[in-house]
């Protein structure tokens, strides 16, 4: 017997959580059919294999089965049309009146439930006293209280739960006063026959809401619509309110029913710690300075001191001292042909080694974000932003993927699924890879030590610099033709602050982290070995052969070929275009890539090392136009295609990187003519270029916004 | 005899990445992309090329 129960509540309400617990490692990540939906599934514990097998089907977090989401649809449609034979609806025990809500909406499908009353380790700290023997009467329905994180009551919550499926006893819902239920009778006879019989009631009440997607599906004739809408506008007199306003009201009237029958103790506190906290952080004023002071400091740290340190150890003591020179000898010892150790050496040991050298500042980076995740800022600055973004006509909403985008851009695209207005949605996703991903890190690093000798304000300015791209570029595009539009709304749950839990985030570090090294073992191992071979091979004195002079290589030929381009931005070398192009299948193979190159792998004859290499071959200004065109020109392939996923059409696909790729170019332009005509008085045809660029783009910021009908 | 043996070795190491690249693909994982998958929420299937085509064959 195989038994389907569907886990429904609103987000933070440690769904995901209870999710894990229940289903251990057992899990299976998807989609949901036809829609960009997360699905989870996994199987109970203790219940994967043998007579009866219990599957847990993770709906996405919802505060209701109103048609007004994605998440909302899907969890209704799986309700409705799968049937699951029990549903697990998990509420958080400190915020019971807005958790019960999607409650009373679940009963109403009929379908047996459990309420599991999460977090009652927080409900007892917070000194309050729930009657869950009275919660079950005025349900009508089993409660379990647990605790997911502390994993407490879960396994009576199992068992209660694969006993209800298995009794399949049909939920009750509550009951509305007399009037109301007598219209939604009404209704349920108007429409016998074409109701699903499981559901009838279910559906009445949608009806009586006039629930779009539901009158849509059940096909009502333009008579028996007319019928019912009669009913509906005399209860709607008689109320003096909208329908789907009396059915929300009447259910919260029940939900302040029940919860003065079940709170034995309730503390009236009025401001928690988090709110005297969210009085500083998210202040008018101060938000945005301490935002920026917060993540400078992370960057700051991360890059420039205690990352710096480390990284310094790795390059010069591990890779430097130990490393490069024990592989160099027991090469040579095993008489090992010197083109082969040249490979070995100065192209995988020198590109990946090149590469992992900024392992520490990744890790001491992630470190801080996980940090920030987990205690409950990083939620707070969606707002503060959001304050802001609405002034441009843009929404907290877009900030969201952003956050998200300071780990990897892929999940950060996927995460502008949320936003539900297309053109916003659209905007997204073609501005969130602006914000330095992990993989820029090393190229920002890179730069700031080679160039700018570690200065403080590198590594924070490459951050500031993708937040500028994003607001400029949401400010312009909203004045376009194909943007303009009034902003989504955003509602957004802030949860507490919380001393930040040491294996979450010892969990996020070593996750984001292994994979790091990984990709460095991997695609970036065999990048660095094709670089290799194009820098080694080549066409010299009439053959194809190992070259002496790597300006005529297979490399420097390709790279000749595109490196004009980048001439007016201060680097048309042969070597940084080809760094750039190899970047476009990770970003991190922009430091591999040069770490062949500029020769990672051996300590030239006057001493110099990559950093030092690296430095004569760059001005500061073209160093950072190098760097900021790395920063927001088209990210990875595994983000493109991320991208070309999202947009779901070849022609804003192509939009998104045309976009990506000239703002970076006009950004990194103007830093190298208006830089270098600023600090040496030379004013060329680039210098005109880049002061016609910067005119028109403050034009396009400060002209009249485009009126949408 | 060091040269043959440096050389299969690396043969070897990039065989195998190879192949666990190509075992990503088959999965619907990306080749280049190197995240954790968990932090995707499961919905990766980011082969390019075959978007482009899709998208151009949608088209």
């Amino acid at each position: 017997m195989n038994i389907r129960i569907a886990l429904a509540g609103n987000p933070n309400s440690g769904k995901t959580t209870l999710f894990n617990a229940l289903t251990g490692s057992n899990q299976y990540t998807g989609n949901w059919p036809g829609v960009t939906v997360e699905k989870k599934e996994g199987k109970l514990k203790g219940y994967g294999k043998g007579e009866t097998t219990v599957t847990v089907v993770d709906l996405p977090g919802i505060y209701s089965l109103s048609p007004y989401t994605l998440e909302e649809v899907v969890s209704r449609k799986y309700l409705l049309e799968e049937k699951p034979e029990a549903i697990i609806n998990i509420v958080d025990g400190t915020n019971l009146e807005r958790n019960l809500y999607l409650t009373t909406q679940l009963k109403e499908t009929g379908i047996p439930m459990v309420t599991a009353v999460n977090m009652m380790d927080l409900v007892r700290k917070n000194k309050e006293e729930l009657n869950l023997a009275q919660m079950e009467k005025d349900l009508g329905c089993p409660v379990v209280e647990i605790s997911a994180l502390k994993e407490e009551g879960i396994e009576r919550l199992i068992e209660t739960a694969v006993s209800v499926a298995k009794k399949a006893e049909p939920s009750h819902r509550i009951v509305f006063d007399e009037k109301l239920e007598s219209v939604i009778s009404a209704i349920e006879t108007k429409l016998d026959g074409l109701l699903p019989p499981d559901h009838a009631v279910w559906y009445a009440i949608k009806v009586f809401e006039r629930d779009e997607k539901v009158v849509e599906q059940l096909c009502l004739t333009a008579s028996l619509k007319r019928q019912i809408e009669e009913y509906i506008s005399s209860i709607e007199k008689e109320y003096d309110d909208d329908s789907e306003s009396i059915i929300t009201s009447a259910r919260y009237h029940q939900i302040e029913t029940i919860i003065h029958d079940c709170y034995v103790r309730r503390n009236r506190q009025s401001d928690s710690i988090s709110d005297r906290i969210d009085r500083v952080v998210t202040n008018r004023i101060l938000a945005l300075p301490i935002f920026a002071l917060v993540m400078f400091l992370v960057y700051y740290v991360s890059v420039t001191t205690v990352g710096s340190i480390l990284t310094d150890f790795v390059n010069d003591t591990l890779f430097g001292e130990w490393i490069l020179p024990s592989a160099a000898a027991a090469l040579e010892s095993i008489g090992c042909a010197e083109w082969l150790s040249g490979l070995v050496v100065d192209g995988i040991i020198g590109g990946v080694g090149a590469v992992l050298g900024f392992v520490p500042q990744i890790f001491v980076l992630y470190l801080f974000l996980a940090v920030l995740e987990d205690c409950g800022y990083m939620a707070r600055i969606a707002f503060i932003m959001d304050r802001i973004f609405r002034r441009f006509g843009l929404s907290g909403k877009s900030f969201i993927p952003m956050l998200i985008g300071t780990g990897c851009g892929v999940p950060a695209i996927m995460a502008s699924r949320t936003i539900e207005q297309e053109r916003d949605r659209r905007m997204t996703i073609m501005t969130t890879t602006f914000i330095p991903c992990s993989a820029k890190l090393p190229i920002i690093a890179l730069i700031a030590g080679a160039l700018f000798d570690g200065a403080a304000w590198v590594a924070p300015s490459a951050y500031f610099t993708g937040i500028a791209a994003i607001v400029t570029s949401g400010i312009v595009l909203k004045k376009t033709r194909l943007f303009a539009g009034d902003p989504s709304p955003f509602v957004m749950e802030l949860p507490d602050y919380h001393i930040p839990s040491v294996k979450n985030v010892f969990h996020s570090v070593w996750e984001r982290g292994s994979s790091f090294v990984k990709k460095a073992g991997t695609i970036i191992l065999l990048s660095t070995i094709i670089v290799w071979f194009m820098q080694a091979f080549g066409f010299e004195n009439g053959a194809f052969t190992m070259v002496e002079d790597m300006n005529n290589s297979i490399l420097a030929m390709a790279g000749n070929c595109i490196a004009w381009i980048f001439t007016p931005l201060g680097w048309g070398d042969w070597k940084a275009a080809s760094a750039a192009v190899t970047g476009l299948v990770a970003k991190e193979n922009v430091v591999g890539t040069f770490g062949v190159l500029y020769g990672f792998g051996e300590v030239a004859e006057d001493g110099m090392e990559l950093w030092g290499t690296l430095s004569s071959e760059f001005t500061e200004f073209s160093g950072f136009s190098f760097l900021v065109f790395n920063l927001l020109c088209a990210p990875c392939f595994a983000a493109m295609g991320a991208i070309a996923r999202e947009m779901n059409s070849a022609r804003w696909f192509w939009i998104a990187i045309g976009y990506q790729t000239l703002l970076a170019y006009a950004c990194s332009l103007c830093i190298y003519q208006v830089g270098t005509w600023v600090t040496t008085g030379v004013f060329t045809p680039g210098t005109v270029i880049a002061c016609i660029m910067i005119i028109g783009f403050i034009y396009l910021l400060i002209r009249p916004e485009r009126k949408v009908a | 005899m060091g040269t043959i043996f440096v050389l299969l070795v690396i043969c070897a190491v990039v065989v195998w990445i190879i192949r666990n690249m190509i075992n990503d693909h088959k999965n619907g994982k990306s080749v280049s992309c190197g995240c954790s998958c968990s932090s995707c929420h499961g919905a990766c299937h980011q082969n390019l090329k075959k978007e482009i085509e899709r998208l151009r064959n949608a088209e």
